[in-house]
């Protein structure tokens, strides 16, 4: 059999299956099983599903079995409705009105209940479920009976014309329908109505009835409440009888004398506070209020040419080293100003613009008043060196140094601060906060002002050993009262600001504290985010995209944590060795730089000042090591001006290493002494636009540590502008690998930026 | 340009100091100029190296700012003098400073 005709005899087969006749199975009640396909349209005919029509199905072919009580309420329809119509009405209105009254439905719904109960179903309701629905589906079959009954005769051909006047007519057009044999069987009474209901309306009836009802009801509640308000009015009187007069007496007469202690109490702490110290607050209150009234005087509203170059500075484009407000030497740039517009970081130059105002206002009024001492008013630097908080060697950094500012004090008034009234100290924290530190010189006090909070022990130990320093310098002999000095942490009674960082915890959940507070280091959060930031950028980026997505609080904290990362990149290359968050490592470098992490303004304020404090490079090219390195790698053909550190730095290693970079610097400077000439003409190319005309006085010298020797003295050399190469970024040395080739070196380099760069040789 | 030969150098040299500019990393870079030069162009010369702008450096002598208009001979800067340079301070702490941030 070849395949086609294998195929060809399937499709006979298949057709002759077609068109076989279905087979007739008996199914359970004689029906024949059809097959679905051609069952499904007559399915309706004998498959009824729900019991309320299948029950209508049934009982559709006998009359309705109408009981006493349903008569009587369709009666009592009808004459209503006769009344209504005045006195006839359609046989269509009639059953019309009978089947859709509410009334005579409830009763069919009671027959049927009343059947269920014959059946001794009585108990149906009680059950829950399946069973209560059971019954509730019995009356509705029964109305549903009763309304298809009455459908019949509104459904009858005369329904329309034919007309009724008087119950007994209505009746026997009811009659066709409905069987009342076991209504009328039930005696004369089912049937009989009394006058008086059908004269009155029976929805004023009900009505009645339901306010008597309520009326019954109001009166009972009253009946009970007055009850309730006799039996406890009798027994308070009756205790009230119990309680002896005696014993009030005695509970009034204790309650006075613990009052008047009180009141003896308050007067003898009003007096223990001395009639001095009373004035000194009266007078200090009467100064605030001085200085406050001097203040507004002073806040009047702008005129129009001064709102005009308000205006100017803040909102017009133009240069952002414009400056648009000078006072002695110093100045405010247009981009510093624009600071001063809200939800902005004001930076230094606003701060010490205000600074000089207090100072030129500090010097007019010593003017007028002989005996007033004057204050100064240092920069906000002045701390920074103070700390030497961004200095290049971590074992320096955050460390007192009373070198760099010890000709600070020159500026002075007077040039002695120990015969100033007050010293200023603005502060900046980690480039994020500005407080503020006074010294009372008079007073022999050290108050620190934070709007967050902070204590500030940090920086006031600081400042009362600059105090100390400066004394021993100047006048040659320590701090004669040094033990009657006292350092003032911030007082509660300091202004605070209420707008505070918000910050995301450990599982992304944003937690809100002002990040200069101590209490914020406890339980390390601070740090851990920090810590997290520094593992690196991609990750973190998409992670914080996904909360950004989430909450809107931590727009903000992205910012922030983007900003931290970014610093911690450009730290400095000699830190604690760890460029992953790898956990050893944290672990290790715990205790070290990482706790007081440049972005963390935490601190405790207990600090010593040993510890280092913030750092951010703005650029790993400030670095010395790395400067020196790229210097190394580009050889002498760069004519660059040499810079060399003077590396106060106590380590040995990098000291030697400097030494080792040292000597190379002055041959590779050897060199280019030789080839400075030949390269005068492109370098001067690149250097800063200075006008036509006049000459480059402007040298950059190269000068080893120790020696006065310059190398470059009498040379002529051009400074030169060149861009920070890309291979100025951080390296640590060590980690670097050279590989001569034939036509030159291969530099591999591991650590932070691993690449392989190729320099031929010439 | 002009390129000023060797041996006119050689003679105002006589004239010429040399400041160094020390950074808050504790690096110094020295400057040999002119007393009658603007210390703008000190400022610029050394902006440019570090790859910063300008307008966020600030040049103290002694604590006190120094303008770019001012010269050594104004400051009565002598041969060896230190210059300060630090860079610019911001602050606030509030909920301001989004974009500043960001940068």
């Amino acid at each position: 059999m070849t395949v086609l005709e294998r195929w060809r005899r399937r499709k006979d087969q298949r057709k002759t299956s077609l068109g076989r006749q279905p087979s007739l199975r008996k199914g359970r009640n004689g029906w024949p099983l059809l097959k679905r396909k051609e069952a499904s349209f007559r399915l309706t005919d004998f498959r009824v599903r729900n019991p309320i029509e299948r029950h209508l199905q049934q009982e559709s072919m006998g009359r309705f079995n109408v009981e006493a009580l349903v008569l009587r309420a369709i009666k009592v329809e009808v004459i209503d409705l006769l009344r209504d119509a005045g006195g006839s009405c359609t046989v269509l209105a009639m059953a019309n009105a009978v089947s859709g009254s509410p009334r005579v439905q409830e009763c069919v719904g009671d027959a049927a209940d009343s059947e269920n109960d014959a059946w001794g179903l009585a108990f149906l309701d009680l059950i829950p479920g399946r069973a209560a629905r059971k019954k509730s589906n019995a009356r509705l079959a029964k109305r549903y009976e009763f309304i298809n009954a009455l459908h019949k005769l509104e459904a009858s051909p005369s329904s329309s014309e034919a007309r009724i006047s008087s119950w007994e007519e209505a009746l026997e057009r009811l009659r066709t329908v409905l069987n009342t044999q076991f209504a009328e069987a039930d005696g004369s009474d089912g049937l009989s109505i009394p006058d008086d209901l059908l004269e009155e309306s029976i929805v004023d009836k009900y009505l009645l009835r339901a306010q008597a009802i309520k009326l019954q009801q109001i009166e009972e509640l009253e009946h009970s409440q007055n009850q309730w308000l006799q039996i406890s009015n009798a027994a308070l009187s009756q205790r009230i009888s119990q309680v002896d007069a005696n014993q009030l007496d005695e509970a009034d007469r204790l309650m006075r004398a613990r009052l008047d202690a009180e009141y003896e109490k308050r007067e003898k702490r009003l007096q223990s506070t001395s009639l001095a110290e009373l004035e000194a607050k009266l007078i200090q209150e009467e100064r605030n209020r001085e200085a406050r009234e001097r203040a507004l005087s002073l806040m009047r509203p702008l005129e129009d040419a001064e709102l005009k170059i308000v205006h100017e500075a803040m909102s017009h484009v133009g240069n952002p080293n414009e400056i648009v407000a000078q006072a002695g030497v110093d100045s405010v740039q247009r981009e510093s100003f624009q600071r001063l517009a809200p939800a902005q970081w004001l930076n230094d130059e606003v701060i010490h613009y205000f600074y000089v105002m207090l100072a030129n206002r500090d010097e007019e009024l010593c003017k007028a008043d002989p005996n007033r001492k004057r204050c100064h008013f240092f920069k906000s630097f002045f701390i920074t060196k103070l700390l030497d908080e961004e200095h290049s060697n971590p074992s320096l950094r955050g460390k007192y140094n009373y070198n760099n500012v010890k000709r600070w004090s020159k500026k002075v008034p007077g040039k002695d601060i120990f015969n100033l009234d007050k010293i200023f100290f603005p502060i900046n924290v980690s480039r994020m906060h500005w407080v503020c530190a006074v010294v009372f010189m008079q007073q022999k006090k050290v108050q620190f002002y934070d709007s967050m909070g902070d204590g500030g022990m940090y920086h006031l130990k600081a400042i009362f050993r600059y105090i100390q320093d400066e004394h021993q310098a100047k006048e040659g002999a320590p701090l004669p009262d040094a033990d009657a000095w006292t350092l003032v942490p911030c007082l509660s009674d300091t202004p605070r600001q209420k707008n505070v960082i918000v910050t995301v915890g450990k599982l992304g959940t944003p937690r809100r504290f002002p990040l200069a507070h101590g209490h914020a280091r406890q339980d390390g959060t601070a740090n851990r985010t920090v810590r997290e930031c520094g593992s690196s950028l991609s990750p973190l980026l998409a992670y914080f995209w996904k909360v950004l997505a989430r909450s809107s609080l931590t727009t903000y904290t992205f910012h922030l944590l983007i900003k931290m990362v970014s610093t911690r990149r450009s730290q400095p290359v000699k830190g604690p060795a760890y460029t992953n968050c790898d956990k050893d490592e944290l672990a290790r470098s715990q205790g070290t730089e990482v706790d007081t992490f440049p972005s963390t303004t935490v601190r405790k304020s207990d600090q010593s000042p040993g510890t280092a404090d913030s750092t951010m490079h703005w650029t790993g090219a400030f670095h010395d090591d790395t400067a020196i390195i790229a210097k190394h790698e580009l050889g002498p053909d760069v004519e660059d001006s040499v810079v060399v550190s003077p590396m106060e730095s106590d380590s040995s290693t990098t000291t030697a290493v400097h030494t080792n970079t040292k000597k190379k610097v002055k041959a590779a400077a050897r060199k280019a002494s030789a080839a400075t000439v030949k390269h005068v003409a492109t370098t001067t190319m690149c250097a800063p636009a200075s006008p036509p005309g006049t000459t480059n006085q402007t040298r950059a010298v190269t000068r080893s540590k120790g020696g006065s020797v310059d190398l470059f003295k009498g040379i002529e050399s051009v400074p030169v502008v060149k861009k920070p190469s890309p291979k100025k970024r951080g390296d640590e040395g060590g980690n670097m690998q050279k590989i001569k080739l034939l036509t030159g070196t291969l530099y591999l380099y591991r650590g932070r930026y691993p690449r392989a760069e190729f320099v031929r040789t010439k | 340009m002009d390129v000023p030969a060797t041996t006119e150098d050689v003679k105002e040299s006589a004239e010429s100091i040399t400041v160094r500019v020390r950074d808050q990393t504790g690096e110094e870079t020295f400057f040999k100029i002119k007393k009658t030069t603007k210390m703008q162009k000190v400022f610029e010369t050394y902006a440019t190296r570090k790859g910063v702008q300008v307008n966020s450096l600030r040049f103290l002598l002694d604590g006190d700012r120094i303008t770019p208009d001012q010269t050594p001979k104004m400051l009565e800067l002598e041969d060896q003098d230190q210059i300060d340079c630090v860079l610019e301070q911001t602050g606030g702490k509030g909920h301001g400073q989004i974009g500043a941030a960001a940068q």
